[in-house]
């Protein structure tokens, strides 16, 4: 099924004012696409979520299943969540605590009311495909938080839905849980082929499990598309810094005209960057933009490149295959990733820089 | 004598005046209610185990104790129940719902529930003389509910308010209406809650005085406190043996109630519900 998000906003009125959760939020989610809401807490990703779900009610905009229209406010539309036919996992998973596991699977088919054969075949082979037929007699709080998450994985799957809907499912998961579960729904996921939207904070999830991803913030669509793009080709520094592990370095910078030529200049000395037309928005209007290096995209290197910083190791980190540098440059402090161990706290390092891996963003990553 | 062993000598002697001074006048309730010669403590008497009062409060025509006792049941049980049932709908709409002005319709309710009932007693017994029911059940049904309905709705309100809301909206997804997810989930999850809530209206108004006393006149609605109260002897003595041993029949539902669901209350307000 596709899902359409047209125009899209919610706001809610609290005793501290109006807040705009989410801001004129457009979307196509493709069918059987797996498709990843990304944002920091308070983004509206959640929100949105319910929104496509039916639990709230939107101010403006419209949300269509295929060519159905299920809530339109301008209308006066609005299909509550049981006329959706969607399945939601929640971060608290949300089991019911007095119901044992088969009852809890079975349940959304009780209330749809299917025959008795019917709902033992479908939670019998749900239970199956997530195996957990040996916990049927459990009550939730006799099961780990791994259980207890398929639990609320297979209750959402027993009766096909049209969509399936998960807020941060897999938050409450220690790490290596975590990894290996991330794999089995994007397994199982393929393997239906339900339409899929997934809500994360988690840019690894993101990057890992999503089709696409949309990137929030402030109630905001920030940048919509798929992991390469959004690693390769960010649009904004925001959407450079929150994708990407350890994140980009920004280095603020001047623009300085030449005859044809358009220049970026950082630090003190000098450095001069020759930046082509694809190398991000417009520029020209601006003086001050900021320049973006992935730490991958930095090495440390004794010949002089054509791009090359030097500074001072401030504080190294540990990360197993290599070191994760933090370097004082004179124009910033920059995250380096390095293969070479023998590096100390204090050494002088200089760095070449990749010039055909620089990003130009025209605004910080707090603003939009 | 070492610091550790003195505090626990305290802690245990401050812990047995206070059960001492608790139970005492159980315990003279009690004792009296087993002596033949209800002024035991004076010296000329002495203290003579019977089971004569005992005898006299179940078979005794005269004292009508087991009408009492079955219109207290009654009375009482049937106020929990609807008192409770009006309270968990309203608990559920003011914790799920958005109602306006909320908060001033809870603190309204406690600020009526503070009402003293002999300021309401008058009125109640005209009421219920122009409605003819005087000595009847509902004549203190309808006022043991109004009594405590305020009682149960801030325990139910409190108790429902900790049941996460994400089981609400599980259950609007798997396609529940608003009644359905009362029914099939905050109500099945909150049963020790309902079920302390209960015991609490049931034992308020098995122990309630004043109205009984107004709004009954004799064995057809008379509860157990008043009925006590009232017990006169063949020659308008009072009969302090008979008190004490109906008023010890009296307690036992109520300490039984407590003692046995005791341990279920307590589980099921620590009970988790969500994660762990």
């Amino acid at each position: 099924m596709t899902l359409a998000i047209d125009h899209l906003s919610k706001r809610f009125t609290t005793l501290r004012g109006r807040i705009e959760a989410v801001h004129n939020v457009s979307l196509e989610v493709k069918a059987g696409e797996f498709f990843v809401l990304l944002g920091p807490s308070g983004c509206g990703k959640t929100t949105l979520l319910n929104l496509v779900a039916g639990l709230e009610k939107p101010t403006d905009g419209e949300i269509r299943f295929e060519d159905q229209i299920v809530a339109a406010p301008r209308k006066g539309v609005f299909h509550p969540p049981r006329q959706r036919n969607v399945a939601m996992v929640f971060q608290s998973y949300a089991l019911y605590p007095h119901l044992n596991v088969y009852d809890n699977i079975a349940f959304p088919l009780r209330v749809m009311r299917a025959g008795k054969g019917d709902i033992d075949r479908a939670v019998k082979s749900t239970a199956a495909m997530l195996d957990i037929e040996n916990l049927m007699d459990r009550k939730p709080a006799e099961l780990s938080g791994g259980q207890r998450q398929r639990v609320a994985i297979a209750r959402a799957l027993v009766r096909r839905p049209r969509l399936f809907l998960l807020d941060e499912p897999l938050s409450n998961l220690d790490a290596q849980l975590r990894s290996r579960t991330r794999l089995e729904l994007k397994n199982l996921q393929q393997q239906l082929g339900i339409t899929t939207l997934y809500v994360t904070h988690d840019q690894t999830e993101a990057m890992t499990l999503g089709n696409r991803i949309a990137l929030l913030k402030d109630g905001s669509l920030v940048q919509v598309g798929t992991p390469e793009d959004m690693y390769a080709r960010p649009q904004t520094a925001f959407a450079a810094t929150f994708i990407g592990s350890p994140p980009m370095n920004l280095i603020s910078a001047r623009i300085r005209q030449e005859g044809e030529r358009v220049f970026a200049v950082l630090g003190d000395p000098p450095t001069k960057i020759e930046l082509t037309k694809d190398m991000g928005p417009d520029r020209s209007s601006k003086r001050e933009i900021m320049v973006g290096i992935r730490p991958e995209h930095i090495h440390l290197s004794t010949e002089r490149s054509p791009l090359h910083l030097s500074g001072r190791v401030s504080a190294i980190e540990p990360l197993g295959r290599e070191l994760l540098l933090h370097v004082q440059t004179d124009c910033a402090a920059i995250l380096v990733l390095s293969a070479d161990k023998d590096l100390n706290v204090g050494d002088t390092v200089s760095l070449a820089v990749d010039p055909n891996r620089i990003h130009v963003f025209e605004s910080r990553p707090n603003e939009n | 004598m070492n610091e550790d062993a003195f505090k626990k000598a305290i802690i245990f002697t401050a812990a047995a005046a206070t059960i001492l001074f608790c139970l005492a006048p159980f315990g003279y309730m009690i004792l009296t209610g087993f002596s033949r010669y209800p002024d035991f403590f004076s010296p000329q008497t002495p203290w003579v185990a019977t089971l004569s009062n005992y005898r006299a409060v179940m078979f005794s025509e005269s004292l009508h104790f087991t009408a009492f006792l079955r219109n207290s049941i009654i009375v009482s049980a049937a106020s929990a129940v609807i008192s409770v049932f009006f309270a968990s709908l309203a608990a559920y709409a003011i914790t799920r719902l958005a109602l306006p002005g909320k908060l001033l319709f809870m603190f309204l309710i406690l600020a009526m529930s503070m009402f003293p009932p002999v300021s309401l007693v008058g009125y109640l017994f005209k009421l219920m003389t122009a409605l003819g029911w005087i000595n009847t059940y509902p004549a203190l049904i309808f006022p043991y509910v109004a009594w405590t309905l305020p009682l149960s709705l801030w325990i139910l309100v409190s108790y429902f308010s900790r049941i996460p809301r994400d089981l609400d909206r599980a259950g609007l997804i798997d396609g529940c209406s608003r009644l359905q997810i009362l029914f099939k989930i905050i109500f099945p999850v909150a049963a020790p809650g309902i079920f302390a809530t209960l015991l609490l209206a049931f034992i308020f108004a098995f122990n309630e005085f004043l109205f009984a006393l107004m709004l009954t006149t004799d064995r057809a609605a008379r509860t157990i406190p008043v009925g006590i109260a009232l017990f006169e002897g063949l020659h308008g003595q009072i009969p302090w043996g008979e008190i004490m041993a109906a008023a010890t029949l009296a307690t036992l539902p109520v300490v039984a109630l407590a003692l046995i669901f005791q341990r279920r209350i307590i589980q099921g307000l620590t009970r988790g519900a969500v994660k762990g």
